[in-house]
């Protein structure tokens, strides 16, 4: 059995596989070894990665990036607000999350977990490509700081993508893993403490491991989901909108191709700095025909991302507050090649330490090496690897005046389990609400909501007296499982704590959908509808009941789907009028079907 | 199946771990280690068990990381094998008689 190592950015993703002793990433058609996070549905086509990159520009608002930056959020997250403007595609609130909505043979909305599916999809078949067997088996890199409902939601995205995650990893996590098996480092030596900080397009994650021999042990873990690449590149486009504005008092921001190009042009500015101290930006015909031309420098780059910047320094001290032995910095991602970062992480860690960057595969080489050793691969290479992750947030229960009891502590090794005892606060208290946070806040409002749950039917008793036992299980995904126990009654109450993660993707059609285009879709439905009727007439199927009448309308029915389907054939699709066919068809078949006792399935 | 109450490691940490009484912080920790790669669930993928070993292991290292929970742990221990040792100077009467009472007691 192969598994492969999948890391699903904000920006860009990657997929790799151990093979021949060693990871091996995955080169997409073009021969790239990174495909971009792009999905872009236009007409009745749906392209990925670089294609779909390449359409932004002529279908704005049909292209979708960054989708990892919803995922498994609330549409009023102050997150998802924030950046909201600065997307060229629309995103709108169902059921309080967020979706995308395209112009395309009518409106059609896409959650976040149903544009990662069509990239995880796209990865799964670059895999399968590859190794030339199915492969269903994954491993996929989340960043640390994750939510339960984030990660919830990247499960079900591979689900809908026909995968089976074997480990959600975190990217961190899975950056040690690959530095450890390349290093050559003495197997026999002593613990070792590296500090990670991982800083991509979308997420920071500032992680303290103990490596020995192979087995890591992870400390302490802080970061940030939002926080990263896409952010500097908010502040820079904002810097220029305003600019643009002050220069031709034109807003530039309700266009979304100029939008888009400057976007681009900004984030190549931005790469540019971590080398140059200048950068240019040119633009011609930007926006009603003027043309764009500006500059900004290092200084100025720093400047406009100063809060930003602290943010992520503020975290890195956080996890080495409590940690000064630290041996090893290594950092991983695109954005830690700013050199501002370079040089504040230096300064903290005393600017003794080496510091070594590593190459932007190291997250998916992890990942494949997980992937290696959970499908049990038996490579004497992989022998002795093992990642001893922990909980990212503390999990609790709010208990009175608010307060949160925390069951499970952050940076407790998983997978675990722990229970706490709750009573009664009444005399005869039949009920008893539990809401479930994470978060490490002492108040529980001030923390992350999980879901709520009840059990009822506690026998009347003085308050304080029963004795209710709350479980908390977390796996080594980090999803968090409840129950509760009556110690007296034996009454168990489990629940799944999830958000209200409703979304029409589940079903079938939506499956049906990224398999095929719709029109080719209602096309074959009435197709088999039609001669599955026409069979049915011809080689008298039809139960004795049905009268000379009936047959003879259904007749005429199946005759005018038949006439309809050749002839559209002709005109080319048009997903109406087949689905009015559609429609008419089974009206008719069903009633006269349904009443004889035979409908067909 | 009810889960069970509060969690305190079952068995003798010591033992569970596979270390003398002396062992330092280092020792322990890489005793951990090593007894972590044999039951890890993701070494053991086919044993249901597992997740369960693991957490046992996890909570014996963290009792014995904590020095107050550690001390405490001695005491008892020590209490322990002083009442065995004692025991075994008995002669048989009153081997018996210790114990009978204690079945009774039960």
């Amino acid at each position: 059995m192969v598994a492969l190592g999948i890391d699903l950015g904000t920006s860009s993703c990657r997929v790799g596989v151990w093979k021949h002793d060693h990871v091996e990433i995955i080169t997409n058609e073009h021969g790239n070894r990174a495909t971009p996070c792009y999905v872009s549905m236009v007409a009745n086509k749906c392209v990925i990665g670089e294609e779909a990159k390449r359409q932004v520009p002529s279908y704005p608002q049909n292209t979708i990036f960054n989708a990892k930056r919803f995922i498994g959020r609330k549409f009023n997250d102050l997150e998802v607000q924030s950046v909201m403007k600065y997307y060229p595609f629309d995103l709108f609130s169902k059921d309080g999350r967020p979706y995308v909505t395209i112009e395309r043979q009518g409106q059609q909305d896409f959650s976040a977990e149903e544009i990662s599916s069509v990239i995880l999809k796209k990865m799964k078949s670059l895999g399968e490509v590859h190794l030339g067997v199915p492969c269903e088996d994954v491993v996929i890199t989340v960043p640390c700081y994750f939510t339960d409902a984030q990660r919830r939601a990247t499960q079900n995205a591979a689900k809908l993508a026909g995968l089976k995650v074997l480990r959600l990893l975190n990217d961190s996590t899975a950056a040690v893993i690959a530095n450890g098996l390349a290093s050559d480092r003495d197997l026999e030596s002593d613990e070792h403490r590296i500090l990670v900080i991982g800083l991509g397009a979308g997420a920071l994650d500032v992680t303290s491991v103990q490596d020995q021999w192979g087995v890591f042990e992870v400390e302490t873990v802080a970061g940030d989901c939002h926080l990263g690449g896409e952010d500097f590149d908010d502040r820079l486009v904002f810097h220029f909108v305003q600019e643009f504005w002050s220069q031709h008092q034109k807003d530039i921001s309700l266009d979304p191709r100029a939008l888009w190009r400057l976007r681009a042009e900004c984030e190549r500015a931005k790469c540019a700095l971590s080398s140059a101290t200048r950068a240019d930006i040119a633009l011609e015909y930007l926006h009603d025909g003027i043309d764009f031309y500006s500059s900004i420098t290092r200084a100025q780059f720093e400047a406009i991302c100063s809060d930003l910047f602290q943010r992520i320094l503020d975290r890195v001290e956080k996890v080495l507050r409590n940690k000064d032995s630290v041996a090893e910095v290594i950092l991983a991602g695109g954005s830690t090649r700013i050199p501002y970062i370079q040089t504040m992480i230096s300064k903290l860690v005393c600017g003794k330490l080496p510091v070594k960057n590593l190459n932007p595969e190291t997250v998916a080489t992890g990942a494949a090496v997980m992937a290696a050793v959970l499908s049990g691969n038996l490579s004497p290479k992989l022998e002795d690897t093992l990642a001893l992750d922990v909980a990212s947030f503390s999990l609790g229960i709010q208990t009175a005046g608010g307060v949160m009891t925390h069951v499970i502590s952050s940076s407790a090794t998983i997978p675990t389990r722990k229970s706490e005892i709750f009573t009664t606060y009444a005399d005869n208290q039949s009920s008893l609400i539990f809401r479930v946070f994470e978060g490490d806040n002492e108040r529980a409002n001030d923390n992350n909501l999980l879901g709520i749950f009840e059990l009822s039917d506690i026998p009347p008793a003085p308050r304080g007296v029963p004795r209710i036992e709350v479980r908390f299980d977390i796996d080594a995904n980090n999803i968090l499982d409840v129950t509760a126990f009556d110690q007296n009654t034996g009454r168990m109450k489990g629940v799944t704590v999830s958000g209200p993660a409703q979304n029409h993707a589940m079903d079938d059609s939506y499956q049906q959908f990224m398999d095929e285009d719709a029109g080719t879709r209602v096309k074959k439905t009435l197709d088999w509808y039609t001669s599955n009727l026409r069979l049915l007439i011809t080689e008298d199927k039809l139960p004795g009941t049905v009268k000379a009448s009936e047959k003879a309308s259904l007749e005429s029915a199946v005759k005018r789907a038949e006439e309809f389907l050749s002839m559209a054939e002709k005109e080319g699709p048009n997903v109406e009028r087949y689905e009015e066919m559609q429609q008419m068809l089974e009206t008719t078949s069903l009633s006269i079907l349904r009443k004889h006792g035979t409908a067909p399935s | 199946m009810p889960p069970k109450g509060p969690e305190e490691p079952e068995g003798n940490p010591y033992e569970l771990l596979g270390i003398s009484l002396e062992a330092t912080e280092a020792e322990i920790r890489k005793a951990y280690r090593t007894r972590s790669l044999k039951v890890h669930p993701d070494r053991n993928r086919n044993d249901p068990n597992a997740a369960q070993k693991f957490h046992a292991l996890t909570t014996a290292s963290t009792l014995l990381l904590d020095p107050l929970r550690r001390l405490a742990l001695d005491a008892q221990l020590r209490l322990q094998a002083a009442k065995k040792q004692r025991f075994a100077t008995f002669d048989n009467k009153r081997k018996t008689m210790v114990t009978e009472l204690e079945e009774r007691e039960r």
